[in-house]
């Protein structure tokens, strides 16, 4: 697994190519706007696409687990796509993700897509907030501490390769904030030009764009 | 032949009065049956909007003059919800349409009232249906008509080579019947003579410029037919450079905004633009009759092609059409040699049919559901008596059903939020919001990702998304003749501004760009093999095809050319091998991929190759032995699908399939608002089907259109047959003549094509001939 070793906070933190941020001291990883069942949504409007996103993210995440000691897992919001998620969702899939809640301490800091309702009783902490060693997790931006990690807003660059542009998801990191990608398999994004995610990155910062397994950085000046 | 019931193919050229004669039974039967009912009485469909009203102008001067009560409309995309909606209410005797509009028509409920009249359906530009999904569109719905309430088709065609095949297409009842009229006055065609010397590579026309120019000058209105939209804004920008006269030159292409491209069509037909510039947007439609000179600047690449464009000058039947080629490069010389003599010869490629695609059905699925509730074996039925569709089997019919019902998925189902349900043996839609779906994204003509351009307070038109992306603010442009500086996107609209400054990127538009025919390709190679010394060539040619034969040779006809030679580049020695095919881009792209993954088979490092429509070159580290490993037949099909599952191309071409299919929806109600469009990465959803349901029907698709469309999987089979065991290999000591070409391009590492560029490769060009010439 591909990544790149952060200080963040006086701490090392790694981010992974797959959108994953590991705290090793603390066998903590921290993944952000899973988005389940985003793909079954859309049949609302007729639109089927292959219903396979879930089982994807699920993967992607039993093999991280797999490859090093995780602990504690803090999913940073957004977990579902929408209120009927779970109800949408198949067993394979449904078993895979109870299995993890069952051997691993999962929290939830509760993001806009989530409806606490239908997360509740499933052996999953849910909470506006985590705060660990000074450094807040949040779907939002911390408003009140000076280290903050969150996600929310899907960050996407893009990268300009043989004079044509590809938008890649990325980690978007200045001294004080992380803002976290996507870690949903049908997830989009917003740009990092964008003025949301601008007015959130002041001063200098580092994109860290990831692209086919493999995590790159770039440094940026404003 | 009419009268009998027989359906009718009109074959004549263009000025040959086609389009009216086609009217003419329709217009008799209307007045002998003293026709009286307001109902549709002849339905006229055609590839193009711009035609609809074109027609309807034509045709509304013999009813008038004839005193009928005929009441003519036209109904496009541009028809307003109003003058639609009054249609159904008091329909017009004769409807100007397109496959759209009509297929639109055919998703009514009230279809079988609305055409219980209907006498007469005519199909104009047949030929451009026989090989495109509009054309499965438009045979799947006469299908469905007919079977409703019978009529007549009569189709309308100037080019026609298979009328066999296209009397299948038009009706399945083998009653057809052909008329054929063909022009007695062949077209004149010449090739420009420049006095300056041709170069040897590029896709430039500069060398004769002041030629073409004054080519201009002799003639009072002149269409000048490029293949590609970024050689016509130069061509029009360097024409404009040296126009002294003050000649009305214009440009049309198809990225332009549509009001431009009405303004000069217009200009063009009222006499007040004198030379336009043009892409294949022109190619077809409006009869101009004022147009006396037709330029090809640039490789004509089809006969059909060319006899079509030859054909928008002088719309009269009896005094020739008047056409001059300009080749840009040597091969493309040689290329006009062999167009002309097809044309002299009245030697046109058969049209290509293609059988009918699965995405289309699955769109008409959803039309005929949202119209009326059907049996499942009625419809496999009907589908069937649609001649693209004739060879369809259950299974794949069956698939597709599925498909349309809930996406078709084996592993996990969306029964319940399916968009069709079954009523005992009837299949109807579930609920009715799927009709404002269906109608917001019908068609078959799935476009790049495009940006509107906005300049000033202006919009100039479509550019490619990636083309976009791959700019800086501040980076130059050049769009429909203007110098543009690149600002910035908002949604979907991209911001630029005039400028005067130089170094312009052109956007390479896709498409435009087709490959040779393997028709002409046929004749070039038979003109390399016996009669180049035959042909009256220029000096320059001349030159060429000498050092050519001092140093290599040129391949005999049934003979396939390999050369090899090294060059040092920079320090490092780089050893080349050159094959001249002549099958084609597309072909030689494909080709070009598989032969890279041998070389590696063989241990060798591959640097790269580039292709154009004669020949490949490859590029590697050290010498290959055997040769004739690299091209043996059975191997590389095999490789073909391997390397097909990987090329990006085809997730481009699942995109496609994806949005005609309905998979996912290009618009939906109040998306046009934000200008949010296709919401799904369809590479993540190729990926996954992929890996999740390998045998998914929209795969099953991809791969069959790939085959024909990406690969040309035919052509390539056919040539890697025809070049077993005749093989030629060539050891030069350095590039050929004919290699050259294709070494101009491989150091042809920027895609911009402005000044410095050009005098690079003239530069290069020239070292390479004292290379040559000192030997």
């Amino acid at each position: 697994m591909h990544r790149k070793d952060v200080i963040f906070a006086n701490k090392k933190f790694s981010f992974f190519a797959n959108g994953e941020l590991y705290w090793p001291s603390k066998k903590t990883l921290i993944i952000s706007d899973l988005h389940f069942e985003k793909g079954s949504f859309f049949t609302e409007s007729n639109q089927y696409i292959p219903p396979f996103d879930t089982i994807e993210t699920l993967r992607q995440l039993s093999n991280f687990i797999n490859n090093l000691p995780v602990e504690k897992i803090i999913f940073l919001g957004d977990l579902i796509h929408d209120k009927f998620a779970f109800q949408r969702m198949t067993a394979k899939s449904k078993e895979l993700f109870f299995k993890i809640l069952k051997n691993i301490d999962c929290t939830l800091t509760v993001g806009n897509h989530d409806n606490i309702s239908f997360l509740k009783d499933i052996g999953l902490t849910l909470t506006d907030k985590v705060v660990i060693d000074g450094i807040c997790f949040s779907h939002y931006p911390s408003i009140d501490q000076r280290f903050s990690v969150f996600g929310h807003y899907h960050p996407k660059v893009k990268l300009i390769i043989n004079a044509r542009g590809i938008w890649v998801a990325c980690f978007v990191l200045n001294k004080e904030r992380i803002l976290m990608p996507s870690y949903g398999y049908y997830t989009g994004g917003l740009s990092i030009k964008s003025v949301q995610i601008q007015e959130l990155f002041d001063a200098q910062y580092e994109i860290f764009p990831l692209a086919k397994e493999k995590i790159y950085k770039l440094s940026l000046k404003k | 032949m009419i009268k009998k019931g027989f359906d009718v193919i009109l074959h004549a050229p263009t000025g040959g009065g086609k389009t009216i004669g086609g009217f003419l039974p329709s217009i008799d039967d209307f007045i002998n049956n003293n026709y009286k009912s307001k109902e549709f009485h002849t339905l006229y469909i055609s590839p193009l909007k711009a035609l609809t009203t074109d027609v309807k102008r034509n045709l509304l001067n013999p009813i008038n003059d004839l005193k009928i009560d005929i009441k003519v409309e036209t109904r496009t995309s541009d028809t307003s919800t109003y003058n639609k909606a009054k249609q159904i209410k008091k329909p017009p005797n004769f409807l100007m349409t397109t496959p759209e509009s009509f297929a639109l028509l055919m998703a009514r409920t009230d279809v079988a009232n609305l055409f219980k009249n209907l006498k007469f359906v005519i199909i104009d530009e047949l030929h451009t249906f026989f090989d495109s999904k509009r054309g499965h569109l438009l045979s799947l719905n006469v299908a469905r008509l007919r079977s409703i309430k019978p009529f007549q088709v009569i189709g309308l065609s100037a080019t026609l080579k298979n009328t066999n095949l296209a009397k299948k297409y038009i009706s399945n009842n083998k009653n057809t019947k052909l008329v054929s009229t063909q022009s007695k006055v062949p077209p004149e065609i010449t090739i420009l003579n420049s006095g300056n010397r041709i170069p040897w590579s590029g896709h430039s026309p500069r060398y004769a410029l002041s030629e073409i120019y004054s080519e201009i000058l002799k003639f009072k209105s002149s269409i000048l037919f490029v293949n590609t939209r970024a050689q016509a804004e130069i061509l029009f920008e360097s024409l404009w450079a040296i126009n002294n006269k003050n000649k009305k030159i214009a440009i049309h292409h198809g990225s332009l905004e549509k009001d431009l491209r009405k303004k000069v069509e217009k200009e063009i037909v009222e006499g007040h633009v004198e030379c336009v510039v043009a892409t294949s947007s022109l190619d077809l439609g409006l009869d101009w009759g004022n147009i006396d000179l037709v330029m090809q600047i640039g490789a004509p690449k089809g006969v059909a092609r060319l006899v079509q464009r030859i054909g928008r000058a002088n719309h009269t039947i009896n005094t020739p059409s008047r056409a001059i080629l300009v080749p840009t490069n040597c091969f493309e010389y040689v290329e006009c040699i062999a167009a002309k003599k097809c044309v002299e010869f009245d030697f046109l490629e058969d049209e290509i049919y293609s059988d009918g695609s699965l995405d289309v059905l699955a769109q008409h699925i959803v039309g005929v559901a949202i119209s009326q509730r059907f049996k499942k074996e009625d419809l496999y039925k009907q589908i069937k008596e649609a001649w693209p569709y004739r060879n369809l089997n259950i299974e794949d019919f069956e698939k597709t059903l599925s498909f349309v019902e809930n996406g078709g998925y084996s592993l996990q189902a969306y029964e319940e939020y399916s968009r069709l349900r079954k009523d005992g043996e009837y299949y109807e839609i579930r609920d009715k919001s799927l009709v404002t779906k269906y109608k917001m994204n019908i068609g078959t003509i799935v476009e790049a990702e495009l940006l509107r351009l906005r300049v000033g307070n202006r919009y100039l038109g479509n550019i490619e998304e990636w083309f976009i992306s791959g700019l800086s603010a501040g980076d130059t442009f050049i769009f429909g003749g203007k110098r543009l500086m690149f600002e910035k996107v908002i949604g979907n609209i991209a911001y630029a501004k005039i400028t005067a400054l130089e170094h312009q990127k052109i956007p390479s538009f896709k498409g435009g760009n087709l490959p040779l025919s393997t028709h002409l390709s046929k004749t070039v190679r038979k003109i390399f093999s016996k009669r180049l010394e035959a042909a009256d060539l220029p000096d320059s040619l001349k030159k060429w095809s000498e050092l050519q034969k001092k140093f290599s040779s040129f391949p005999k006809e049934n003979e396939f050319l390999v050369e090899t030679f090294k060059r040092k580049n920079g320090k490092h020695e780089k050893y080349y091998m050159a094959v001249h095919p002549f099958e084609g881009r597309n072909t030689h792209q494909t080709l070009g991929f598989l032969i890279l993954r041998r070389i590696k088979k063989l241990g060798v490092q591959p640097f790269g190759f580039v292709a154009n429509d004669y020949s490949i070159l490859f590029s590697f580290s050290k010498e290959i032995e055997d040769i004739d490993f690299l091209f043996s037949q059975d191997i590389l099909i095999e490789d073909l699908y391997e390397w097909l599952e990987e090329t990006p191309l085809i997730k481009r071409l699942f995109r496609e399939i994806a949005i005609i299919s309905g998979l996912i929806y290009k618009n939906l109600p109040g998306n046009q608002k934000t200008g949010k469009q296709v919401t799904f990465n369809t590479d993540l959803i190729y990926e996954v089907l992929r890996k999740h349901e390998p045998h998914h029907i929209l795969l099953k698709i991809t791969t069959e259109n790939a085959k024909k469309d990406l690969v040309d999987l035919d052509r390539l089979s056919t040539f890697l047959f025809r070049i077993k065991n005749k093989i030629k290999i060539n050891k030069l000591k350095r590039a050929s003549a004919l290699a050259f070409s294709l070494l101009f391009e491989y150091h042809k590492e920027t895609p911009d094509k402005n000044e410095l560029d050009n005098f690079y490769l003239e530069k290069l060009e020239n070292e390479l001939l004292e290379e040559v010439n000192a030997s």
